[in-house]
This record gives C-alpha cells, sequence and structure tokens, in this order.
C-alpha cells in the first residue's frame, strides 16, 4: 500500500481518537455542528482553489470524480477549526487572536509537511502566507457562525418543538 | 453558455428563494439540516461519480469536480431544508411516511425529467427507484441527525455547550 494511504487512514484514525479522547460525550453535538459549519467553508474554498491551479492533489481519495483532496478538506481541517473553536480561551482580543494564529499555524505546518513529504498536496502558484491567510479567514468565519448559532439560548429551544 | 448552464443557474436562484419559506423561528433546525444533508452529499456523490453509475456531463466546476456541485453542495440541502423545517412533526405515522414518500417521489420525478430533456445528468447504471430509495433514507438520516442534535442539547445553566 502507498505510504499515502497509509497517512490518510491515520488521519481518519488519530481523528476519530482525538474527539473520543478530547471531547466529552455532552459536547459532541455542538463539536460536530461547528465541524460541519467549517466544512462547509473548507468545501467550497478547496474547489475555487483546484479550479485556480493554486493547489493540486496529486493522490487523492476520489482520483475519477474530483481532483480535490477529500480528507483534508472534509475532515481533517474542519476539525481543527473544531479543536480551535472549542478551546479558545475567553479574554480579549489580542488574546484570542494569538490563539487563533497558533492554531492556523498548526494547520500550515500539517498542510506543508503534506506537501513536502507526500505526494497528497501539491502547491502550484502558492505561498505559506497564502494558506495562512485562508484559512484565518475559513477559522474566523466558523468561529462567528458558531457563536451566533448558539448565542439566543432561548431561540435556539423553540426550534426544538419543530423536530419531535 | 449552454442552456444547461442558464438552468443551472435557474436552479441556483430556486434554491436561494427557498430561503424566503424557511419560518424564522426554525432558523437553526433549517441550518442543521443543510449541514448534516452536505455532510452525506459530498462523500455519496463522489462515490456514485468515482464508480460509474452516474455522469453530470455539464456541471460547474467541470474541470477539477466530476460531481455535480449544485446538487450536492446546495440543493439537496436545500430541498432537506425544507423537508425538515415543514415536517409534520407529531401527526400519524401514514402522513409522516406520506410526507416521506411525496418528497421523494417529486424529487425523482424532477431528476427523472433533467434526465430525458437535458445534459445535466445521465444514467449509467443507474434507476430511479434507486434514486428514490437513497433519497428515502439520507432524508430519514438527516432527519434522525437533527432530532439527536435538538433534543439531546441542554441548557447553558445545565452547563452543556460552550
Amino acid at each position: 500500500m502507498l505510504f499515502e494511504y497509509i497517512i490518510l487512514i491515520f488521519i481518519w484514525i488519530a481523528g476519530f481518537a482525538s474527539i473520543l479522547i478530547w471531547v466529552p460525550r455532552e459536547k459532541w453535538r455542538p463539536f460536530i455542528i461547528s465541524i460541519f459549519m467549517c466544512r462547509t467553508l473548507t468545501w467550497i474554498n478547496i474547489l475555487i482553489h483546484v479550479h485556480l491551479d493554486l493547489i493540486s492533489f496529486p493522490i487523492r481519495e476520489f482520483p475519477k470524480a474530483t481532483d480535490v483532496g477529500f480528507t483534508t478538506e472534509y475532515f481533517l481541517f474542519p476539525l481543527l477549526c473544531a479543536f480551535y473553536i472549542f478551546s479558545e480561551p475567553k479574554g480579549s482580543l489580542t488574546k484570542r487572536g494569538t490563539y487563533l494564529i497558533y492554531w492556523v499555524s498548526g494547520l500550515v505546518v500539517i498542510q506543508f509537511s503534506l506537501e513536502r513529504f507526500t505526494n497528497l498536496i501539491s502547491h502550484e502558484n502558492y505561498t505559506f502566507y497564502w494558506v495562512f491567510i485562508n484559512y484565518i479567514v475559513i477559522f474566523v468565519m466558523t468561529n462567528y457562525i458558531y457563536r451566533w448559532f448558539f448565542k439566543n439560548d432561548e431561540a435556539f429551544f423553540l426550534d426544538r418543538m419543530f423536530v419531535r | 453558455m449552454s442552456i444547461e448552464k442558464y438552468i443551472l443557474l435557474a436552479l441556483w436562484a430556486y434554491g436561494l428563494s427557498l430561503f424566503f419559506i424557511i419560518p424564522k423561528d426554525r432558523i437553526r433546525l433549517a441550518i442543521t439540516a443543510f449541514l448534516s444533508k452536505q455532510f452525506i452529499t459530498w462523500p455519496f456523490g463522489l462515490i456514485v461519480v468515482e464508480k460509474g453509475l452516474i455522469e453530470y456531463p455539464v456541471r460547474f466546476f467541470s474541470e477539477v469536480n466530476r460531481g455535480s456541485f449544485t446538487f450536492e453542495y446546495f440543493l439537496f440541502p436545500m430541498t432537506c431544508v425544507i423537508f425538515n423545517v415543514h415536517f409534520p412533526y407529531g401527526k400519524s405515522r401514514w402522513i409522516r411516511f406520506g410526507y416521506y414518500f411525496l418528497f421523494c417521489s417529486i424529487l425523482t420525478i424532477i431528476e427523472e425529467f433533467f434526465k430525458i430533456f437535458s445534459n445535466l445528468i445521465h444514467y449509467n447504471q443507474w434507476h430511479w427507484s434507486l434514486s428514490w430509495i437513497t433519497l428515502f433514507i439520507t432524508f430519514w438520516l438527516t432527519r434522525m441527525f437533527c432530532k439527536w442534535f435538538f433534543m439531546g442539547l441542554r441548557r447553558r445553566s445545565q452547563g452543556s455547550h460552550d
């Protein structure tokens, strides 16, 4: 089996394991919804990137169906985003901004390791600061949507009447 | 631009117009339904194309994506939103089943219509009955997810989320 496939399987296993280890059971629901929110953004984001020839995925999960790598965009980066949102410290903007940069830097390191040491991602006309800015925007947007989603507790429980 | 591209644009416009029939008090339910449907459509849309079961000859992002971005990213999730926010909760089993039946049937008929009269979708090894069944299953799964999501949440005062 290709080294790259082992990496992908490792990402899935490690991802699920990290959820089981670090996310308490009663927080699974908001955690999953924040993964979903980020995933909606990464999906269209990566399609545009590949469309504009900025990034390519030489080895990917669905080579016939799409030129876009699936695991990182569907699972890994949204997962990182969810962990960022859940562990974000309360406090001043500087503190939260530093924390955001810290997490996105981690993402950039992962992306560049995949670029450098595997054939999963290849940057065509792309530099690390663009990856950085790109994911900062996505993380901030997800965080904002997530906070809005859970802001009004009472309104939230109105929705609940409609799912019985 | 081919006629199919215009149809796709019209479908986007139509999907956007569906926002207006989402009741304000159910906006979070709508978002949950939308996101959970996308969770299913991305991988499964790719799988059916990868296995060569369905083709989408005309599509957006056509050089990079052989799946149908419009249907998977927006239209199916949007339909699912409408399905969930107007679900006849608390009604009898037959009415609820009829609701499922109606949604799946109408969507299958629309798909069949596009298959025959346009170049948007082409079946290689697929059948409308499979469409009907997968629609039913995915609607059911998203409904189960919404139920699980909303019924299990506790108020902040009880110390659950955030």
